[in-house]
C-alpha cells in the first residue's frame, strides 16, 4: 500500500512538470520579432505565419505583421495578443529586427528583456533597420521565400558564401559583445530597395554600436574589411582587383578560405595591434582577354589581391576608429596579453582605441583557375 | 416425469464411469455388451463381428472409428488375413490350441507393423479415439491394437505466416508425426529425443518434448517435463494453451516463448539448446526459452550472406523502433516540442493541421484503431472480398478523411509507416506486443510528451528486465551483456566464425563448430 501510494505521488509530481500541451491549430509560429521606437514610445512588430491549408496556398500571404506601441516592451507586445486569437509559439522565431531609431536613442530599453525572456532565443539573427521602421521591413515581401522574416535570414546565409560581405550576429553574441568591454557589436543592416516594380528587402550596409548606442554604418567596402579581420576562418565571397595587363580592365578572384591573427603589442606605453591575414583563392574571372595566368602575372595578381584586402582591411578601421566602437575586439586582445596596460586603459578604451596603431599584413595565394588554365582568345 | 427422465438419462453415464475402469473379460459377449455401452451414441464407432476358424468358430471382433484409421490397411492386413489366412490353414483349432491363441494371431497372421496387446476398456477407448483398431477376441483377457492410424489432413505446405525468400519453405501441419518427421529429417541424431506424454482430459492431445540430449541443459528438460506433467487440464487444443500454462511470468503481455511454423526454425533453436514441444493439431511449435532480442532474428538470415543479413537485422531494430514510438514522437513534438522540428517542416505541418477538429492524440488514436481494425478485418475476410475492402478501407483512411477535413495528412503518412514497420517483425508473437505498447506510448506522449515517452520507456525496460524466460533473463545478451553473442544478435554472425553455441546455464556442449588453427 505504501509502495503505491509512493509511485502515485511519483506520477503526480510529473504532472507538475512545467511542459504543457498546445495543439497545433489554436498556436501560431511567430517567425520574427521586430523593436522600433515612434512617437517617442516602443513599437513592437511580430510577424507570425497564418497557416494555410495546401490546397489555397499561393494565392494569400501565409503571415501576418501585427505591431503595437506601449511604453515597455512587453506592454507593447502584450498588447497583442489582445487582437490575436491564438497562442503564439516561439520556438521558431529566427530574426530580430531592431530599428534605427530606436538603436540610435538607446539601447537600454530593450536590452533587460531581450537578455531575460525565454522567449526571445538567442539564436536568433539580429538586424539594424536602414531608412525604415521595423514593420515596414517585416511587411515587405521578400521574392522566392513566402515569409519575409525567413526571406532575410536566409538572404544573409546565402551571400556569405556567394559575395562575402557581411557577418551575422546572433543575440547571443551580440548581447555579449554589448555587456562585454573592448568589444563592440556590427550588425549587418537592412533596407527597402526597388527593382522593377518591387520593392524588396535588401542588406545595406553594417551599424557599428558604441556604449548603449548605435553610432554609425559601415558601408559595404568597410564591412568586407570587417570580415577579414574576423578572428574565425572565414570561406567563400568574391572581390575584384585590377587587371595586372591592362590596369583599366578588372580581374575578379574567389575567397576558398582566410585566417586572421590578431596581435597586441605595448611599446612604450603605445598600443600595437598587428593583423596577418593569410588567404587562398580562385582565379574566377577576367573581363578581358588576354594571358593573365602566366606565372609571373599570377605573382602580381597574387599582390594586388593582397594590396586590395590590406585596403579594405585599414578603411574598415579607419571607419570604426572615427567611430570609437571597437568592432574588432581589441580591446580583448589587449587585455588577454596586457592585463596591466588594459587596467589603466579600461576607462577611456574608446578614445584610446581610436589612436591605435594598426599594421595589417596580407598573403593571398592563387590555388586554381577552375575548368581552364588559359584566357580565352578570339582568333 | 422431467425428473425421471434426467434419472434415466444420468443413469448410463454414471455407469460409464464405472465401466470404463473396468478390465477386459474373457466373454467378448461381455466385452461387447460394455463397450457398446460406453460408445452409445458414437454413430461414427464401427463394430465389425466375425468369426475365424470352423471348428469350432471362434468369435472376434473389430472396432475402430470410422475416417481415423486407414481402410485398406484395415481390409488388406487385417480382416483379410484373419478371415482368409486362417481357414487356409488344415487346422486352426489344433494349432491354436498349442498355444496362446492371442500369440498365434499376432505372431503369424495380422500383417501390421505397429501391434501391441491392451488388457483395459480405457485402453481400448483411448486407442480407437486415436485411430488405432482395437481387436477383440472370444476367450481372451486382452486385446490387440493395431496401428491404422491414417486420416485426412492437409499437406506439407509452404507456411502460411513465416513467409521467406531463401532457405527452405515446408512448414509445419496439424498432423503431429509428420511434424516430428520434419524435424528429425533434419537431425540425424539419436541425440535428438521426442518424449511423448498425453495431456488434456477429454482430448488426450499427444505433446511430445523436442530437445538435443548433448546440448541442451539437462535441469531445463526437467523443468519443462515437470510442468508440463503438472497441468491438469480438460482440453489442449493449439500449442498456446501450453505456452500459458507453462510460463513462469503470467500477467505479462511479454511473451516468453516462440511460437514458430517452420520445421528448420526449430531444428536451428534445437541445436542452440532450446526445446520445443509439438502439440497434436497445432501446426505451431513452442520454442523457449526465448528472449525479447532474438525476437528479431529472422530464420532468412542465416540462409543469405553475412554482410546483408547483418544490415537488415540493424534495419529490423529500427523498425522496430519506429513501429513502437513513431507516432508518440510525432504526437509529442506537434504537441510539445516545437522547436525540435526544422522550421520549414514546422511550417507544413502547422499549414496541413489547419481546420482539423481533433486533437492529434485523439486523430492518432482514431487512425491507429482504423488500422488496427482494418488488419484484423482483412484476416477475417473471405478471399473474394479481401482486396475490395482493402480498397474502400485504404481509400476511406488516406484519401476522404483527409479531404473530408477529419485527419491531416502528415498524421496518415505517420500512422501508414508505423504500420509497413510494425510488419517488419519476424516474430507475430513479438509484432502484438510492439502493437499493444505503442498505444501506452502514444498516451504518454499526449500527457507529457517526450518526458512521457521516456517514462513508459524505462517502464518498459524495467519490467523486461524483471522477466525471464526459464531462467534466461528477458533481455539477454543485452542485459545482462554479452557482447560476443551480441554480434549474432544485432548482427549476423558469419558462419566461419560461429564457434560457440549461445550461452545457456548449464548447457552441456558449447562448441558448435572447430575452426582449425584454434582451440
Amino acid at each position: 500500500m505504501k509502495r503505491h501510494l509512493f509511485s502515485l505521488l511519483l506520477i503526480l509530481l510529473l504532472l507538475l512538470a512545467g511542459c504543457q500541451s498546445r495543439e497545433v491549430n489554436n498556436t501560431t509560429s511567430v517567425l520574427g520579432l521586430g523593436v522600433d521606437w515612434k512617437s517617442n514610445q516602443i513599437e513592437t512588430s511580430v510577424q507570425m505565419t497564418k497557416p494555410i491549408p495546401p490546397e489555397q496556398s499561393g494565392q494569400q500571404t501565409p503571415f501576418v505583421t501585427v505591431s503595437t506601441r506601449g511604453a515597455t516592451l512587453s506592454e507593447a507586445a502584450r498588447k497583442i495578443f489582445l487582437s490575436i486569437p491564438r497562442q503564439t509559439i516561439w520556438a521558431h522565431s529566427s530574426t530580430l529586427f531592431l530599428g534605427e531609431k530606436l538603436v540610435q536613442r538607446d539601447l537600454g530599453l530593450i536590452m533587460d528583456l531581450l537578455t531575460r525572456n525565454v522567449e526571445v532565443r538567442k539564436s536568433s539573427l539580429v538586424f539594424i533597420t536602414q531608412g525604415f521602421s521595423t514593420k515596414e521591413i517585416m511587411q515587405s515581401q521578400t521574392p522566392l521565400e513566402a515569409y519575409s522574416c525567413l526571406g532575410i535570414r536566409d538572404l544573409l546565409q546565402a551571400q556569405e558564401k556567394q559575395v562575402g560581405i557581411y557577418v551575422p550576429m546572433k543575440l547571443g553574441e551580440f548581447i555579449y559583445r554589448l555587456s562585454t568591454p573592448g568589444i563592440d557589436p556590427l550588425v549587418p543592416q537592412v533596407t527597402l530597395e526597388k527593382q522593377g516594380d518591387k520593392i524588396i528587402p535588401t542588406l545595406k550596409g553594417s551599424a557599428a554600436f558604441r556604449g548603449r548606442k548605435m553610432v554609425g554604418s559601415l558601408n559595404e567596402d568597410e564591412t568586407r574589411g570587417y570580415r577579414w579581420i574576423q578572428p574565425q576562418t572565414i570561406q567563400g565571397g568574391i572581390f575584384i582587383i585590377p587587371s595586372p595587363i591592362d590596369p583599366q580592365k578588372k580581374v575578379t578572384l574567389e575567397l576558398i578560405r582566410s585566417r586572421s591573427k590578431t596581435r597586441a603589442t605595448v611599446v612604450d606605453q603605445k598600443i600595437k595591434i598587428q593583423i596577418e591575414i593569410q588567404a587562398e583563392g580562385n582565379f574566377y574571372e577576367q573581363n578581358s582577354t588576354g594571358a593573365v595566368l602566366t606565372p609571373e602575372n599570377i605573382k602580381i595578381m597574387e599582390e594586388l589581391a593582397s594590396r586590395e584586402i590590406s585596403r579594405q582591411c585599414n578603411a574598415s578601421i579607419a571607419r570604426a576608429q572615427s567611430l570609437g566602437s571597437d568592432i574588432f575586439g581589441w580591446g580583448r586582445q589587449v587585455e588577454a596579453t596586457f592585463p596591466e596596460t588594459w587596467m589603466q586603459v579600461t576607462s577611456q578604451w574608446n578614445e584610446v582605441f581610436s589612436e591605435v596603431e594598426a599594421d595589417v599584413q596580407v598573403k593571398f595565394s592563387i590555388r586554381r583557375t577552375y575548368l581552364t588554365d588559359r584566357s580565352f582568345v578570339f582568333r | 416425469m422431467r425428473y425421471l427422465q434426467n434419472k434415466k438419462n444420468n443413469l448410463p453415464a454414471n455407469n460409464t464411469e464405472e465401466i470404463i475402469s473396468h478390465p477386459l473379460e474373457t466373454d467378448i459377449e461381455a466385452n461387447q455388451a460394455k463397450l457398446e455401452a460406453l460408445l452409445e451414441h458414437c454413430s461414427d464407432a464401427v463394430f465389425r463381428e466375425f468369426v475365424i476358424g470352423k471348428q469350432p468358430p471362434i468369435r472376434c471382433l473389430l472396432l475402430y472409428f470410422d475416417g481415423l484409421v486407414q481402410r485398406k490397411m484395415l481390409d488388406d492386413n487385417i480382416i483379410k488375413s484373419l478371415l482368409l489366412d486362417v481357414q487356409m490353414t488344415d487346422n486352426p483349432k489344433s494349432e491354436f490350441e498349442q498355444g496362446d491363441l492371442l500369440t498365434a494371431v499376432e505372431q503369424n497372421i495380422i500383417n501390421v507393423a505397429e501391434l501391441k496387446r491392451i488388457a483395459t476398456l480405457q485402453e481400448v477407448i483411448r486407442h480407437i479415439s486415436s485411430g488405432d483398431t482395437v481387436l477383440l477376441i472370444d476367450g481372451c483377457s486382452q486385446a490387440l491394437v493395431a496401428g491404422t492410424r491414417g486420416w485426412e489432413s492437409r499437406s506439407i505446405n509452404t507456411p502460411e505466416n513465416e513467409l521467406v525468400i531463401y532457405g527452405p519453405k515446408e512448414g509445419f501441419i496439424e498432423n503431429l508425426r509428420s511434424n516430428t518427421a520434419l524435424i528429425r529429417r533434419r537431425l540425424k541424431s539419436s541425440n535428438f529425443k521426442i518424449e511423448s506424454m498425453v495431456i488434456g482430459k477429454i482430448t488426450q492431445t499427444d505433446v511430445v518434448l523436442c530437445y538435443i540430449d548433448n546440448i541442451a541443459p539437462p535441469q531445463l528438460v526437467d523443468e519443462v517435463r515437470k510442468r508440463l506433467q503438472m497441468i491438469d487440464i480438460d482440453a489442449v487444443l493449439d500449442s498456446n494453451y501450453i505456452q500459458e500454462l507453462i510460463m513462469e511470468h503470467k500477467s505479462t503481455i511479454f511473451s516468453q516463448a516462440e511460437q514458430t511454423e517452420k520445421p528448420d526454425r526449430a531444428a536451428a533453436h534445437l541445436l542452440e539448446g532450446r526445446i520445443c514441444i509439438l502439440v497434436d493439431g497445432s501446426p505451431m511449435a513452442l520454442v523457449l526459452p526465448v528472449t525479447f532480442p532474438r525476437y528479431w532474428i529472422s530464420p532468412e538470415d542465416y540462409y543469405i550472406h553475412y554482410i546483408p543479413a547483418s544490415l537488415f537485422r540493424i534495419g529490423r531494430f529500427l523498425a522496430f523502433l519506429v513501429a513502437l514510438t513513431l507516432p508518440s514522437v510525432y504526437v509529442a513534438v506537434i504537441s510539445y516540442h516545437q522547436e525540435m522540428v526544422p522550421t520549414a517542416l514546422y511550417l507544413t505541418i502547422a499549414a496541413s493541421r489547419q481546420g482539423i477538429p481533433f486533437p492529434s492524440f485523439v486523430e492518432a488514436l482514431l487512425l491507429e484503431l482504423t488500422f488496427e481494425m482494418l488488419r484484423e478485418a482483412g484476416l477475417r475476410l473471405p478471399r473474394a472480398v479481401g482486396p475490395a475492402v482493402s480498397i474502400v478501407g485504404a481509400l476511406i483512411i488516406g484519401d476522404a478523411a483527409v479531404r473530408a477535413g477529419l485527419v491531416s495528412t502528415p498524421m496518415v503518412v505517420v500512422v501508414a509507416f508505423t504500420g509497413i514497420a510494425s510488419f517488419v517483425t519476424p516474430s507475430y508473437n513479438a509484432g502484438i506486443i510492439v502493437r499493444t505498447a505503442r498505444f501506452a506510448f502514444l498516451a504518454a506522449a499526449a500527457l507529457l510528451g517526450f518526458l512521457g515517452i521516456m517514462i513508459v520507456f524505462i517502464i518498459m525496460l524495467i519490467r523486461m528486465a524483471s522477466l525471464s524466460s526459464f531462467g534466461m533473463p528477458y533481455l539477454s545478451p543485452i542485459a545482462p551483456l554479452n557482447t560476443r553473442e551480441l554480434t549474432d544478435v544485432i548482427l549476423r554472425r558469419p558462419w566461419f566464425k560461429m564457434r560457440e553455441r549461445p550461452y545457456q546455464e548449464g548447457m552441456k556442449n558449447q562448441v558448435r563448430q572447430n575452426i582449425a588453427g584454434k582451440e
